[in-house]
């Protein structure tokens, strides 16, 4: 098996065997579905509102599950020096990285795609029917969004790895903030008017695999030592 | 030939120098001893080996190459760091069949049942390692660096946590990998009776640098004079013996404790002049032997009392 779907594996298996992280994650999702839903079903714009949640809110939710799991990935690893073993194993250090942020973007996405079903389930158009999503924002939710999960878990997770741990404290702070500010401006700025049309999907597509690509040459300042001398 | 080497390793973090021209050598099938206080720039030296840090100055090679630049080489090479390296949501299994598999162990499932066994973990084999005690883990790490079948082991205090009986079991693991199957090891540690035990070479360094370098037992020869020791037949001449010694002015450095004078004399200085002095003013001798000095000793001679906790 290639090494880093290995690593990815094996993220996979400890992250589901972390009964606090499966938790916290699946509270998080089921809690903002079900604010979310009511929107939905009180607006007269039921599916452009549907559509508009599930394009930003999943995202959003995606990459809070990331923040959740790189947490104990990444960071766990580091502050119990098990990274050090890990770096004298045949992995490179990019593998490795590449690994990690494959296993938690896989389990983020699917946590993330849990929560697009609540909120899919939980939402009814003024008649009282079942909405359901456009295919643009299938699209999206198949495609973008593990890209964007990718890339930011990509990103924590390479500040997790070479930043001092005082450092990765005020990263971790300033990210929950921001998420939470997105999460809440999610639900601001919902437009009824407006919809989630293929080049809008095309373009959050493209969007996300820049980011990811971005991402990747950051991977460049990835360094052995830099992560030995940042251990706790 | 050496396949472990330094030469003229040099380390600096911050201007704050670590390591200071350190050079030794490992041959194939070698236990080698990495002895050295705290903060004397064991786990430095040993991660510039593993190639985790990159030397200020001089070479830190395995196999003649860098670790770093050499992801096959690193196949070759078991480690047991501070750390176990296990995940504790894991089970012993888990762990072990995720190591072999990054170092590509072939008939894995096999392989695991014999670590398991030779650290005796076969009925906690599905136990999340987390359950475990330090000594399981400690016991549990080990079996995980001999997973691949290395050709160097690189142990970092391998027996701490351990109880003497699992102290006993790392110290005829080492013993065994290396004579019978030609391992090469390279053990830090604190554990002066351990590395005598089992170490055929032993470096001692201290603030950065090597301050004793030699095989064991050349160590116990060479250094520091002639070693021996006097049984008194009757303990209460004790305070006599010793008045007599320091009024010796060759007898350098002396110590009684419950009758035995433990003494060091000069090279090429007599013990028998020692034996007849005590015997002239009628202090009877039981026994008297030459002795060889103990690692302890020869450890807090390189690294000064002061800096000597084992």
């Amino acid at each position: 098996m290639n090494p880093m779907l290995t690593v990815a594996r094996k993220e996979i298996a400890q992250l589901l065997h972390s009964r606090m992280s499966m938790i916290s994650t699946a509270f998080l999702a089921i809690f903002f579905a079900f604010t979310a839903a009511p929107a939905v079903t009180m607006d007269s714009g039921g599916l452009a509102v549907l559509d508009q949640l599930l394009f930003s809110m999943v995202m959003v939710i995606g990459l809070f599950a990331g923040y959740i799991f790189a947490s104990q990935i990444f960071l766990r690893e580091k502050q119990q020096g098990v990274i050090e073993t890990l770096l004298c194993t045949p992995l490179t250090v990019r593998q490795l990285w590449a690994g990690k942020v494959l296993g938690v973007t896989l389990l983020a996405w699917a946590m993330a795609m849990g929560a697009a079903l609540l909120i899919v389930g939980f939402s009814r158009g003024s008649d009282g029917v079942l909405l359901l999503p456009s295919a643009p924002v299938i699209v999206h939710l198949a495609v973008a969004v593990p890209l964007f999960i990718a890339a930011g878990t990509g990103l924590l997770g390479l500040a997790q790895f070479i930043l001092g741990m005082r450092q990765v404290q005020i990263v971790n702070v300033a990210v929950i903030f921001v998420l939470i500010f997105l999460l809440t401006m999610t639900q601001q700025l919902v437009n009824p008017d407006a919809g989630i049309t293929w080049p809008v999907a095309g373009a959050s597509f493209l969007a996300g695999l820049a980011a990811l690509g971005g991402v990747w040459a950051t991977g460049r300042w990835l360094n052995t030592e830099r992560i030995v001398t940042s251990l706790p | 030939m050496n396949v472990i080497e330094t030469s003229s390793l040099g380390k600096a973090f911050g201007g704050r120098v670590v390591l200071d021209g350190v050079s030794f050598g490992v041959k194939k099938g070698e236990v080698f001893g990495f002895l050295g206080p705290n903060g004397a720039g064991k786990t430095t030296t040993l991660r510039l080996l593993l190639g985790l840090l990159e030397p200020g100055e001089g070479e830190a090679l395995v196999f003649g190459d860098r670790l770093a630049d050499r992801e096959d080489l690193r196949r070759c090479v078991g480690v047991l760091l501070e750390s176990n390296g296990l995940f504790d949501q894991l089970s012993a299994r888990e762990n072990l069949d995720y190591y072999g598999r990054l170092y590509g162990v072939p008939d894995l499932a096999q392989r695991i049942s014999d670590i398991l066994a030779l650290t005796g973990l076969e009925e906690r084999a599905d136990s999340a390692v987390g359950t475990f005690s330090t000594g399981m883990k400690r016991k549990l790490g080990l079996g995980r660096s001999l997973l691949h079948e290395p050709e160097i082991l690189f142990l970092d205090e391998p027996s701490s946590g351990l109880d003497p009986e699992a102290q006993r079991m790392v110290r005829e693991l080492i013993t065994e990998v290396s004579r019978h199957e030609s391992v090469t090891v390279f053990l830090n540690s604190h554990n002066l009776d351990e590395v005598q035990r089992v170490c055929d070479t032993v470096a001692i360094l201290d603030r950065g640098r090597i301050r004793a370098y030699d095989r064991v037992a050349a160590l116990q020869e060479n250094r520091g004079g002639v070693h021996f020791a006097l049984t008194l037949a009757d303990a209460g001449d004790a305070s006599r013996a010793e008045g007599i010694l320091a009024a010796m002015e060759e007898v350098r450095d002396y110590r009684i404790e419950d009758g035995v004078i433990t003494t060091v004399l000069p090279e090429g200085a007599a013990p028998a002049e020692v034996l007849a002095r005590m015997v002239r003013e009628g202090i009877l001798i039981e026994e008297a032997r030459k002795t060889r000095r103990s690692l302890e000793e020869i450890y807090l001679d390189a690294v000064g009392p002061a800096k000597g906790a084992a």
